[in-house]
């Protein structure tokens, strides 16, 4: 649990820090930066899903890799490496789309009351 | 009568294992066994496109080995009989259809290799068949996909989970003499534990082998220091203890003559969790590592107790327990 705290911590401050390049550097206004930051994170998941460093990641760090959104890009591109072969589109969400299914349908609820 | 106590089949016939061919993947080439196999890949993909025909691959390549090894050609083989843990045994059927042999598919998961054997030896004991081929494979990349998630998600596993073995294995069974004798065979009984969880299947087995075992010696009235070693095929850590346990309980000591191939095939640095599994996991060191013990006299009798855990990913998902297997083949030095 220590190991994921820190980790997921870890994640955090790279993200605080490439929120605050973008931000100083490209004079980015708080919510491009986060687009960017984020944008950049998923990115780099994706990269390192291939080479199996993510998976490797996750084992040692458990939910301190698995509960940040990277973890989203990594379901992904993981399905659609894996089921090249067969058709990537079809199987791209035969892990992740219960995601998608309640992200959705939280975000209707939340919609309701806000 | 051939059959003896209730399960045991104790062969009239010489049958022995003329040649065997075995060929693994890159982390089983790297682990404390990898010298001990015929041949290895140091790539997943073996220089195929998929998992699955990489899978192919080393099931066609086990059988050339062999059949080159016993100088055999395949028209005078009479049989062929194998089995593998894809959907529908598909690696099984492919090759079969390459080889253009009779051929009985054949599915106990991970003992399917000591059931190929079982039946091959009863087919001829009883004059059915001169020379049989039997054959068994797994990969970790198609095992992994098919049953749990794709290779490359991050997912954490705990230490009881096993690694399935990328390898496989072929054996040919005859009358022609050679250094090993199949002497009995004992038919496993399904036992199901109750076990739910697809990453402890150690302990899901481990009920299965101790059946088998004991079944064993008391249909063949033996002790267990009939058997200079007693081999499960994929326990890992986790199910070994438990059968050790399950044994002492039972007043049977088998800690100091047991190894189960899931320990013995990766090294504690491979992080290969509690150990190796899969159809091919106890095929591969059963035909390198002990029949090699075997010829150097370094062991003369062994009892080989494959085990194999019936597992379906759609069952898993219906909290449906996992039933597991265990069929035993007795093994014996001839000189």
């Amino acid at each position: 649990m220590g190991k994921a705290f820190l980790f997921g911590g870890f994640i955090a401050v790279v993200g605080q820090a490439l929120h605050d390049m973008y931000s100083m550097w490209f004079q980015m206004n708080e919510e491009e930066a986060i687009r960017w930051m984020n944008g950049t994170l998923i990115v780099c998941a994706a990269i390192f899903t291939p080479n199996r460093l993510y998976r490797r990641l996750t084992q040692f760090a458990g939910a301190g890799m698995i509960v940040p959104m990277m973890s989203l890009a990594n379901i992904w591109s993981a399905s659609a490496l894996e089921h090249r072969n067969e058709g990537a589109t079809e199987h791209m969400l035969s892990v992740g789309g219960s995601i998608i299914v309640t992200l959705i349908v939280a975000s209707y609820v939340a919609a309701l009351f806000l | 009568m051939k059959r003896v106590g209730a399960q045991t089949i104790v062969f009239d016939k010489n049958i022995y294992i003329e040649s065997v061919g075995t060929v693994v993947g890159p982390k089983e080439r790297q682990g404390p066994l990898g010298p001990s196999f015929d041949r290895a890949y140091d790539d997943l993909y073996c220089g195929e496109q998929s998992w699955e025909l990489a899978e192919r691959r080393l099931m066609k390549e086990a059988i050339t080995v062999c059949l080159a090894k016993g100088n055999v050609q395949t028209q005078n083989v009479d049989l062929f009989i194998a089995g593998d843990l894809l959907n529908q045994t598909v690696t099984a059927n492919y090759v079969a259809s390459e080889l253009d042999l009779p051929f009985l598919g054949v599915f106990s998961a991970c003992s399917t290799i000591t059931e190929a054997m079982l039946v091959a030896s009863t087919f001829i004991d009883g004059a059915f068949a001169h020379r049989v081929l039997v054959a068994t494979s797994s990969h970790y990349g198609a095992a992994e996909r098919q049953f749990r998630f794709p290779t490359t998600i991050g997912v954490q596993k705990g230490e009881s989970a096993s690694w399935t073995v990328t390898g496989g294995a072929a054996a040919l069974l005859s009358t022609t003499r050679s250094p090993f004798r199949i002497r009995a065979a004992t038919i496993g009984r399904v036992i199901d534990n109750g076990v739910t969880d697809p990453l402890d299947m150690g302990r899901a087995m481990a009920p299965a082998a101790f059946a088998t075992i004991k079944q064993h010696l008391t249909d063949c009235g033996l002790s267990l220091e009939a058997y200079d070693v007693i081999v499960t095929g994929d326990l890992g850590k986790v199910g070994s203890s438990e059968l050790k346990s399950l044994c002492y309980h039972t007043g049977m000591n088998l800690s100091e003559r047991y190894d189960d191939c899931g320990v013995l095939i990766y090294d504690a640095e491979q992080q290969a969790f509690a150990g190796g599994s899969g159809c091919a996991c106890c095929a591969v060191v059963a035909y390198s590592y002990f029949l090699e013990k075997m010829r150097e006299k370094k062991i003369k009798t062994m009892l080989v107790v494959a085990t194999g855990a019936l597992f379906n990913s759609t069952m898993v998902k219906q909290n449906q327990s996992i039933p597991a297997i265990a069929h035993a083949i007795a093994i014996e030095a001839v000189t």
